[in-house]
C-alpha cells in the first residue's frame, strides 16, 4: 500500500472510532454512537418505580397519561430530564426551576394540539406516582400546573 | 485468508494487522446483505419527518443528525423525495451501482432518519451501529465486490477485447484487510460499552441477577395484568436531587415484549433461581466486557461472534429482543473459509488415526 492510502485509511478508521469512543468515555447517548445502556440501571427489592400522571377538569388528561412509549421516552429524555449526573439520558447540569417549567410550558403549549383536541381544557395538572418494587402505590406528588391560556407551567412542587 | 507478512515491533505489526492483504469476498457480502437488512428493519424513513418547528425545537435532535438537517433540508417539505431516494440508494447499494456514492448516501439517509426517531423517543440500537457500517463500506477497499460496478467493468473490457474472465472481474484484485477490521472493533466497542454499562449505572450489585429477574418475571412486560409504571430511580436518592418532585427520578426502565404466555413462564422459571439468574448476569457481563476478544482471528473471535449470536438468540426466547440486525452482522464476520478447513482438517485428521 502506498503512504497516501494508509494515511486516508487512519483518516476514516479514526473519523469513525472518536466519536464512538467519546460517547462511550462520556457515557451520554447521542445518536448514532452509543454506551449501550439498556437494562444497565439497576433493579433491586427497594427500587423505586414512578409513572407520569396528567390531569385536565378531573380527568386522566389522555389514556395512560403518556401511553405511547415514544412519547413516554421523548418525555423524559427531552422535557422532564434525569436528576442523575450518571444518566445516559437527558440529564444536563444547567437545570434549575426556571429552565424546568420553560421546558414544561414548551412541551405542553406543543403538545396539547397533538394530545387532545378538548377545547374545554384550561389546566393541565403534571404529577408523579410513586410504586415499590411490586408497584403498590406508596406515594403521589404534584409537580405544577399547566395553563393552557396563558401558555406557561408552574412549579407548584416545593421541598420542606 | 490474510496474507501473513513477517514484522517485529509495534508499528510493523499495525502495519500487518490492518493493511495485510486478502482476496475475501467478505466485504462485498456485508455490502449486499447488511443494506438490505438496513432497507428490511428502516423502510419507510419519511415518517419521522415533523414538519412543526415548535416540535422539531423540543425533540432536541443529536449531533449528527443536527449536522444533517442543512444539507438535508431539502427532504423537510418533501417526504417523498426523501422517501424514492432512500429507496433509490439502498437498490444501489445491494446490487452494487454507482456503489460508493450510493452506499455513502444510503449510510447517511439511514442514520439521519433513525436519528429522528431516537430524537423522537426511540434509539433503535440495532441500525446506529449498522448504518454506521454503511458508511464505512462506502470508504473501504473491498466493499464493491460482486457489484454491477465490476460487472459492467467486464463488459467494457471484453468490448475492448481485454481478457478476463467475469468471476476475476467480479471478484477484484486483492485488497487491504483495514475495513473489515474497522468493523470488528465497532462491533467490539459495542459489546465492551453495553458489559461496562451495567456496571457503570447498575454498579456490582447489578451481578446478583435482580435486575434481569425482574426482566424476566413478567414485571416488565405490558403483556401480563396490572399498572406497569415504567420510570425508576434507587432508594436512596440525595435531597438534593428530589427539587423537581420530591422523588428524583433517574431513568426509564425497559420492557419485555415477549406476547407468548408460555414463554414468559419459562422466564419466570429461570428467574425464579436465584443462583441460575445470578450466574446469568455475571457471564453476560463478562462476556460482553471481553468484547475486543473479537480483534484476535481464529478461534478466539470465531467463538466469541458464536457467543453473541447465542446471547441474541437466548435473548431473544425470553424477551423478543432477537436483534437479528447483530446476529446477521456476526454470521457474516466469521471466516467460513477458515472454519471449514478447520473441519476438515479435523476429519482428515480422524481418518489417518482410524486408518493407523
Amino acid at each position: 500500500m502506498k503512504k497516501h492510502e494508509k494515511v486516508f485509511a487512519a483518516f476514516v478508521m479514526l473519523a469513525f472510532l472518536l466519536p464512538n469512543a467519546y460517547t462511550i468515555y462520556q457515557g451520554k447517548e447521542s445518536y448514532p454512537f452509543t454506551p449501550a445502556p439498556m437494562f444497565g440501571h439497576y433493579v433491586g427489592d427497594s427500587t423505586h418505580f414512578y409513572s407520569f400522571q396528567f390531569t385536565a377538569n378531573g380527568k386522566p388528561f389522555a389514556p395512560d397519561n403518556l401511553s405511547n412509549l415514544m412519547l413516554k421516552r421523548m418525555f423524559f429524555d427531552k422535557v422532564y430530564w434525569s436528576v442523575d449526573p450518571k444518566s445516559p439520558l437527558g440529564h444536563f447540569d444547567n437545570d434549575s426551576k426556571p429552565v424546568f417549567e420553560q421546558r414544561l410550558s414548551k412541551f405542553f403549549s406543543t403538545y396539547v394540539k397533538y394530545l387532545t383536541t378538548d377545547t374545554t381544557i384550561h389546566t393541565i395538572q403534571l404529577s408523579v406516582n410513586q410504586y415499590d418494587r411490586k408497584y403498590r402505590q406508596l406515594d403521589a406528588h404534584t409537580v405544577g400546573y399547566y395553563n393552557h391560556d396563558t401558555k406557561r407551567f408552574t412549579q407548584t412542587w416545593k421541598e420542606k | 485468508m490474510e496474507r501473513k507478512i513477517a514484522a517485529k515491533g509495534f508499528i510493523p505489526t499495525l502495519n500487518t494487522y490492518f493493511f495485510s492483504e486478502t482476496n475475501s469476498l467478505n466485504l462485498g457480502l456485508i455490502r449486499i446483505v447488511i443494506s438490505a437488512v438496513v432497507l428490511i428493519y428502516n423502510p419507510y424513513i419519511s415518517i419521522f419527518i415533523i414538519n412543526d418547528p415548535d416540535v422539531v425545537a423540543i425533540q432536541v435532535p443529536s449531533t449528527f443528525v443536527h449536522l444533517l438537517s442543512g444539507p438535508f433540508s431539502i427532504f423537510a417539505h418533501h417526504a417523498r423525495l426523501f422517501q424514492y431516494t432512500y429507496l433509490l440508494v439502498a437498490a444501489c447499494s445491494i446490487f452494487g451501482f454507482f456503489t460508493r456514492p450510493a452506499l455513502l448516501l444510503f449510510g447517511l439517509l439511514a442514520a439521519y432518519s433513525t436519528g429522528l426517531c431516537a430524537s423522537q423517543g426511540i434509539f433503535n440500537h440495532g441500525l446506529s451501529l449498522l448504518s454506521q457500517v454503511v458508511m464505512i463500506l462506502a470508504f473501504v477497499p473491498g466493499s464493491t465486490r460482486l457489484s454491477a460496478d465490476r460487472f459492467l467493468l467486464w463488459l467494457y473490457r471484453r468490448r475492448n477485447k481485454t481478457h478476463q474472465s467475469l468471476w476475476e472481474t467480479l471478484k477484484g484484485p486483492a485488497y487491504p484487510v483495514w475495513g473489515f477490521k474497522l468493523i470488528l472493533i465497532l462491533l467490539a466497542c459495542t459489546y465492551f460499552t453495553s458489559g461496562l454499562s451495567k456496571v457503570r449505572y447498575g454498579g456490582l450489585k447489578w451481578l446478583d441477577g435482580k435486575t434481569l429477574t425482574h426482566y424476566l418475571d413478567g414485571s416488565a412486560s405490558p403483556f401480563t395484568p396490572g399498572v406497569k409504571p415504567t420510570y425508576i430511580s434507587p432508594p436512596n436518592v440525595p435531597e438534593s436531587q428530589k427539587w423537581k418532585d420530591g422523588f428524583g427520578i433517574y431513568s426509564y426502565s425497559y420492557g419485555n415484549r415477549l406476547p407468548n404466555q408460555a414463554m414468559i413462564k419459562v422466564g419466570q422459571a429461570v428467574a425464579s433461581k436465584p443462583a441460575v439468574i445470578s450466574a446469568l448476569s455475571v457471564i453476560t457481563v463478562l462476556f460482553e466486557i471481553s468484547g475486543f476478544i473479537l480483534l484476535i482471528a481464529g478461534w478466539p473471535r470465531t467463538i466469541y461472534l458464536f457467543g453473541a449470536i447465542t446471547l441474541h438468540t437466548s435473548i431473544g426466547f425470553l424477551m423478543n429482543l432477537p436483534f437479528t440486525e447483530y446476529r446477521i452482522l456476526c454470521l457474516l464476520l466469521i471466516d467460513w473459509v477458515w472454519l471449514f478447513a478447520q473441519v476438515r482438517g479435523w476429519r482428515s485428521g480422524l481418518k489417518i488415526k482410524k486408518v493407523a
